[in-house]
């Protein structure tokens, strides 16, 4: 077995009687750019910091490439970290703050000159080299914060939400720059992030965390498209998952979920599912497919809300104290819809048992 | 080899205090307990202490009628000096507090006294006020005033002290009171503007009360320093006429040095700690009401 | 317009008592010595007496003092930056028992002023026959409770992720201090040893206590002396000599008067 880039052996650490985090397994290959995903409190963020050796660990330990890191000091691990508040030498210029951590690691003057003007070129900052921190816009900043990275040359690279003290537009644009470069360089990622946009994008795989624990690693499709357990697939929706109880109901061949809202059926449904009666299904606004119907006589929803977010349009119904909320392309909704109808064929669904845990996924026929 | 590293890591931030603690211990808290040690003993020979008396250095210090008198002389000074020079400076501020031309200038010669040596201004004043060519009884004459024995007669020295005082100090407390000022919150003010509060209405209902805790941090600074006046009591009365100006530290300077009584200076000095402490808990309390 | 005029016409008003002071040291400085005395007074010196203030350079030792208040407070100045750096690097930046007991300790220094503590303090110096030295001038001072509580609040104010960057490139302990939270605080290390520099330049209180030898009298007792003296009459030479006893400090105020402002701004001891 080839040894990965980093791995997390068991790593546990407690505060108190709190427990940060708990038995944590996870391996990170060369050259990947693994997502860290979670609320904030998850401990996503003490992983990183143990990663680095900013906190020491109270089990378990982490190795980078094959090499048990717990008695290695920070600055000797070869690792180097973006922070989420950039965390510039506000007293130095662009160049010293790139050039500080390469004199303290003993480089020479021309070594450390070279690495650091050949960075800022690949990241464009070539022309800030004499500037200050405060002289920079977020965005050049946060380039700034990059580079210092980059220039060491390391291991690995930590990113601590480095994209959330950024305007929107600009922190499309830096994302993107951040992927570009890290595909460029292929150096081993752990980025840290609460967002999930962001970690739709830019991994290759992800984790994602709840209360110290790990919910489930995967590619980004793949932990969408099934996700491990309610609380994922509450993660990655937007703005928030529609959540219903069901009743389970088999026959020959086919099985059906109803629910206040409609009644879902499985083409194929799994052996697996057993005999459950009372789950939880959950559907995503955006995977619901609905219509608006003009006839009062058919079944529906009433139409509480409209918030429109330009070419989709949120909309929120209510039926007897059932709500649901469902993302609708702005050219398919009608002018002033009062009623609103879930049609069960093609929507995505999303079954849990009473505990939250996914039983199956699968596309309503 | 890990844990020796750590040991020593822990141990750290105590190294980096000692220094400090040291020479604060030194010269700060242990002479407190010495003075304590000093008035209960008769004075030795050299730095020895003689033998025990118990309490009667403060029995002989507070069965001095000159001691309350002195007392008295340095409550009159402080609570004379300090209001004065506080509500002047609180002035200077207001008016210095505008984007008018030239006024940093002006905040700057204001406060060129407070750099000033306490000596020069010792001297200086000693000529001002000289009964004999001095400029102030000059200045008087012109407008019709009988010259004025300022530092020479026992009920004008103290005032003349006061105002010394206040000259020398009142630019520190304007600029204290300036950067109070422009720490207040812009919003408040400009809405009591809305609500059609008159200048000194918003001065009195929102200002002043909003400067509460500078003024409470330059009362407490301010209490402090004047209770220890000494140098120009020194180097302009030495206590005169007789003992007019005599102030707290002057006497006990006076009992340790001049009478070598130290056992009395002892006991003066941890009186006059008591008495700081007191007034800063008086003061804490007002404000924390 | 109307309130513009006023304002300006109260402030210049308080200029009169508080500049002719000075101007009237510096007229007197220039005087002759028949010229200090005059039925009217003379406001503008006539004939400019440049002598007075080599006259007044030689009536004691000053040259003598002006070294010693050199040397007393420049060491007092360096021994206190470096002391209270280490201090408010501890308090600010470790986790440690009896931290805050420690910083409450330090705090409570302030309000014992050296008025209260000079005659035990005479008595340990005296006992070890330290009298008359530099080192019974500086070393009540060597440390400051004032200055440890100020570098205090700016090191604590330095975000924890700036240390977390710079040990990661290889800079932690003392580099840390060194590197960053130092020159990060410079405004307040400059504002704090303006503030130490004018108070231990013109300090009277201690050295009068503990000298009374012209080898390490400073500055102020000198001039101390000299109002003992001249008092009754060469007014000249006395006002000639506190000009060049306040001049280095009020220079040193018109040089630096941002940082001053600042200090007090930020702090708020008296000078």
């Amino acid at each position: 077995m080839i040894e990965p880039a980093l791995r997390f052996a068991g790593v546990g650490k407690s505060y108190g009687e709190a427990r940060i985090l708990d038995d944590l397994h996870l391996e990170v290959a060369e050259g990947e750019f693994f997502v860290l995903l979670g609320p904030s409190g998850c401990g996503k963020t003490t992983l990183l910091r143990m990663t680095a050796g900013l906190q020491t660990l109270d089990r378990g330990e982490i190795y980078l490439r094959g090499t048990a890191l717990s008695p290695v000091p920070p600055e000797g691990r070869n690792i180097a970290m973006v922070f989420q508040d950039y965390a510039l030498y506000p007293h130095m210029t662009v160049y010293q703050n790139m050039a500080f951590g390469l004199r303290r690691h003993a480089r020479r003057r021309a070594e450390t000159d070279a690495q650091v003007r050949k960075t800022a070129a690949l990241l464009g900052i070539g022309a800030l080299l004499e500037r200050r921190p405060h002289q920079l816009s977020g965005g050049q900043q946060q380039r700034v914060a990059l580079g210092r990275a980059i220039v060491r040359d390391p291991a690995l690279y930590l990113m601590d939400e480095p994209l959330s003290n950024l305007d929107a537009q600009v922190r499309a644009t830096v994302r993107t720059e951040i992927k570009e470069l890290q595909r460029r360089l292929r150096v081993t990622t752990l980025y840290v992030t609460h967002d999930q946009v962001e970690a739709m994008t830019l991994a290759d795989r992800m984790a994602v965390l709840n209360e110290g624990r790990v919910q489930q690693i995967g590619r980004p499709i793949d932990v969408y498209r099934a996700p491990a357990n309610e609380f994922v697939a509450q993660f990655l929706a937007s703005p928030k998952l529609n959540v219903f109880d069901g009743t389970l109901e088999r026959a020959a061949g086919t099985a059906s979920v109803r629910t206040a809202i409609g009644t879902f059926a499985f083409p194929n449904p799994p052996s697996s599912l057993g005999e459950p009666t009372a789950l939880r299904v959950g559907l995503r606004p955006e995977e619901i497919k609905v219509s608006f119907p003009i006839d009062e006589s058919e079944p529906h929803l009433s139409v509480r809300l409209i918030e429109p977010l330009g070419s989709q349009v949120l909309v929120i119904a209510e039926r007897d104290g059932t709500q649901v909320t469902v993302s609708v392309a702005a050219d398919a909704l009608p002018a002033e819809p009062r009623r609103l109808r879930v049609v069960p064929a093609g929507c995505a669904v999303h079954l849990f048992d009473r505990g939250g845990l996914a039983l199956a996924h699968f596309i309503s026929a | 080899m890990r844990l020796q590293s750590d040991r020593l890591a822990a141990a750290r931030p105590y190294l980096y205090l000692t220094p400090t603690l040291l020479v604060l211990a030194t010269f700060t808290y242990l002479p407190i307990a010495r003075l304590a040690e000093m008035s209960l003993h008769a004075p030795g020979t050299g730095a020895s202490l003689g033998p025990w008396i118990g309490l009667s250095a403060y029995q002989k210090l507070f069965s001095n009628p000159l001691f309350w008198r002195i007392l008295g002389q340095t409550f009159a000074y402080v609570f004379a000096s300090v209001p004065i020079a506080m509500a002047l400076g609180l002035g200077l501020a207001l008016l210095l507090d505008q984007p008018l031309r030239g006024l940093g200038l002006l905040r700057a010669l204001y406060y060129a006294p407070v750099v000033m040596p306490t000596v020069a201004v010792a001297a200086l004043a000693l000529w001002m006020f000289n009964p004999n060519g001095g400029l102030v009884d000059y200045l008087l004459h012109l407008v019709g005033i009988a010259p004025i024995p300022w530092l020479v007669d026992t009920t004008w020295a103290l005032p003349t002290l006061i105002v010394i005082a206040v000259w020398k100090n009142v630019g520190y407390y304007m600029v204290i009171y300036l950067a109070g000022l422009q720490a207040l919150p812009q919003a408040v003010l400009d809405a009591a503007r809305l609500d059609g509060a008159r200048p000194l209405v918003r001065f009195f209902t929102i200002t002043l009360p909003l400067l509460r805790p500078t003024t409470f941090f330059i009362g407490v600074v301010a209490l402090i320093g004047s209770f220890q006046v000494f140098d120009f009591v020194n180097l302009m009365t030495q206590g005169g006429p007789s003992n007019a100006t005599n102030v707290l530290v002057y006497f006990a300077y006076q009992n340790g040095f001049a009478y070598m009584q130290l056992g009395l200076a002892a006991a003066l000095s941890l009186v006059m700690f008591a008495l700081v402490l007191a007034i800063l808990g008086l003061v804490a309390w007002t404000f924390n009401r | 317009m109307m309130r513009r005029f006023a304002t300006y016409a109260v402030l210049v008003a308080g200029l009169f008592p508080l500049l002719l002071p000075f101007y009237w040291m510096a007229v007197t400085s220039l005087k002759a010595k028949r010229d200090v005395f005059t039925a009217t007074p003379q406001w503008l010196p006539l004939h400019p007496a440049w002598d007075n203030y080599p006259l007044a350079w030689s009536a004691e030792p000053f040259g003598r003092f002006f070294f010693n208040s050199i040397v007393v407070t420049t060491l007092i100045v360096a021994s206190q930056l470096v002391l209270a750096s280490l201090a408010a690097f501890a308090l600010a930046r470790f986790e440690f028992r009896g931290r805050r007991a420690i910083f409450w300790l330090v705090v409570a220094a302030l309000i014992v002023p050296v008025q209260i503590t000079f005659v035990a303090n005479f008595m340990t110096l005296a006992r070890f026959g330290l009298l008359n030295s530099y080192l019974a001038l500086v070393a009540p001072y060597a440390a400051s409770a004032f200055g440890t509580f100020l570098l205090r609040q700016a090191f604590a104010a330095v975000p924890r992720q700036l240390e977390d960057a710079a040990r990661l490139d290889g800079c932690s302990g003392l580099a840390f201090l060194w590197h960053v939270l130092l020159p990060l605080s410079r405004p307040t290390l400059i504002a704090f040893a303006l503030v130490a520099v004018v108070a231990h330049w013109n300090d009277y209180f201690w050295p009068l206590i503990v000298t009374n030898n012209n080898a390490v009298r400073t500055l102020p007792i000198g001039l101390g002396m000299f109002v003992g003296q001249e008092v009754t009459t060469d007014w000249n030479l006395l006002m000639a000599a506190s000009i060049f006893v306040s001049a280095p400090m009020l220079l040193l105020f018109f040089l630096m008067q941002r940082y001053f402002v600042r200090a007090r701004l930020h702090t708020g001891i008296r000078g």
